[in-house]
């Protein structure tokens, strides 16, 4: 359903996305890892238009969506969250999920109660707490109706409890036909819930594959402890 | 002595003062918290209203309160057509450092239309009939009718605006617009139809300011840097992107200018202006209803 073909992001001279290749298909639920600045969210902003690739191709359903714009990226199906919170601060909770929701108040509400914020619909979000804040972006992208969504380190900072709960949620959202793209950090959480896994490192896709596969090979390794501790 | 009539009418007149004040700084207001830019043109959207309506009324022989309307719409389509073709492809094309470029950009416009101006329609100062004419008087005021339809137009616009932004669908994407960019880009939302839009409207509103103050103060080709400096003070006052902020900072300013200018003499009426200012921004850096982030 998602392919990027060779794209490649440049910000100067650093390159942080080397002419990835991958394909994701329909209603699956993938894992895209990585250290820190191997260009997981860059890719993510590429997908939504956030930022426009330096080469390369984004084919979405059959259609380029390479240079499109985000809104209409995100009419025909990709929704995403953000590592740093990007909500409406001065709206209220509801406010949030009917911009995505194109207004469409008994789907918003929905929603809301389907991640546990229906009794703060008319809470100012600037006022919401850590955990809130992400169930209600995930709420956020949701309410779009996306086909696609992808999840930006969404449990990065969660008690083991609250990971537990938004791995309910995906679950959820893939029960409904919905194609995950999740993206952390963290590894420990994701293993038993994806199918699939891709791993960056320095803007370069280094493996994919089933989870347990991936993680045993030399070069995934390496990315993540540093060359030196595994010489040793 | 001073009389309660002085205090009323000083009223009327200060509360009138300041909503065409807030016209001009709630469109600032309004294009900063969506472009994020200080609209350096802002005033010149004043100025060219007032000649609108000098030139509908010279040209049509069209009473001066049936000549607002064009101001209005030669503001809107002037700031939807500086939006569009001047000023989008700029944020199209760097968005990072668009604000900065865009302020520039709008201040090279300004200069720009002062010029054309001078050259077009003249460096004279020049001027238009009441909007109405004949007074209202009552036991506690007297004032002329076009000072209350003035007052009475502008309350109208700005609730318009108001009722637009805070209770309709399109209102509620501006505001996700202006408070985070790239979570309303992402949820769906048209940014730059939204950018647009915005400073279509702050040029109306401007343009509308123009129109309405044009029978009081003349217009002329530099006519429309005061009230620019007076929408920055107001935008700064109430809080920067705060819509209500900039509303009471500019009834604010409207009140001190009238009771200044009276009690104390015209030359003083901007110092006060600016002592509040000083004294709100030292005790609270954020403006009135500005909020730390």
């Amino acid at each position: 359903m998602l392919k990027c073909i060779s794209l490649s992001k440049k910000f100067g001279k650093l390159l942080a996305l080397n002419n990835i290749n991958l394909t994701i298909n329909d209603n699956e639920i993938v894992g895209l890892i990585g250290p820190n600045g191997s260009g997981k969210t860059t890719l993510i902003n590429c997908v939504t238009g956030l930022l426009k690739p330096s080469s390369g191709e984004i084919i979405f359903g059959g259609k380029n969506i390479t240079r499109l714009s985000p809104h209409k990226i995100c009419r025909m199906g990709i929704s995403r969250t953000f590592q740093t919170p990007r909500l409406f601060k001065r709206l209220s909770v509801l406010e949030n999920v009917l911009v995505a929701a194109g207004g469409d108040e008994s789907y918003a509400l929905q929603i809301l109660e389907w991640v546990g914020l229906l009794n703060l619909k008319d809470f100012e979000t600037g006022r919401l707490n850590f955990l809130q804040i992400r169930l209600l972006e995930l709420a956020r992208a949701l309410a779009s109706n996306p086909k696609i969504v992808f999840i930006d380190e969404i449990v990065a900072g969660l008690t083991p409890d609250e990971i537990e709960k938004f791995i309910e949620l995906l679950k959820d959202i893939k029960a409904k036909g919905i194609t995950i793209v999740w993206v952390e950090h963290v590894l420990k959480a994701m293993i038993d819930v994806v199918e699939r896994m891709f791993v960056l490192n320095e803007g370069n896709l280094i493996a994919e594959g089933k989870p347990s596969d991936v993680l045993e090979r030399e070069e995934v390794i390496t990315a993540y402890l540093g060359q030196r501790i595994i010489k040793k | 002595m001073i009389s309660v009539n002085l205090i009323g009418e000083l009223l009327i007149v200060g509360l009138m003062l300041g909503l065409t004040y807030a016209l001009m700084s709630i469109g600032v207001t309004l294009i900063y918290g969506i472009m994020k830019m200080a609209n350096f043109a802002h005033g010149e959207f004043y100025m060219l209203g007032g000649y609108t309506v000098f030139y509908v009324y010279i040209l049509l022989n069209l009473p001066t309160l049936l000549a607002i309307p064009f101001a209005i719409l030669t503001g809107m389509l002037l700031g939807y057509c500086v939006a569009r073709f001047l000023l989008s492809g700029i944020y199209e094309k760097n968005p990072e450092y668009a604000g900065e470029y865009a302020m520039l950009t709008t201040f090279a416009l300004a200069i720009f239309l002062q010029n054309f101006a001078k050259i077009f329609f003249g460096a004279s100062i020049v001027s238009v009939p009441p909007l109405i004419t004949g007074i209202i008087k009552t036991d506690i005021f007297v004032l002329s009718l076009d000072r209350i339809l003035t007052l009475f137009v502008s309350a109208i616009s700005l609730f318009g605006l108001y009722y637009f932004i805070k209770k309709t669908k399109p209102g509620r994407a501006w505001r996700a617009a202006a408070q985070n960019k790239p979570g309303a880009l992402v949820t769906g939302v048209e940014v730059s139809k939204i950018s647009n839009m915005s400073y279509a409207i702050g040029g109306g509103l401007a343009a509308l300011a123009g129109g309405l103050l044009t029978p009081i103060y003349s217009v002329y080709p530099n006519a429309g840097f005061w009230p620019l400096i007076i929408s920055f003070v107001a935008m700064t006052l109430g809080g920067l992107g705060s819509i209500v902020g900039a509303f009471i900072a500019s009834i604010i300013i409207g009140l001190t200018h009238t009771f200044v200018a009276t009690f104390i003499g015209t030359s003083y009426a901007d110092i006060a202006m600016y002592i509040v200012l000083i004294t709100v921004l030292f005790i609270k850096p954020t403006g009135l209803m500005g909020r730390e982030e």
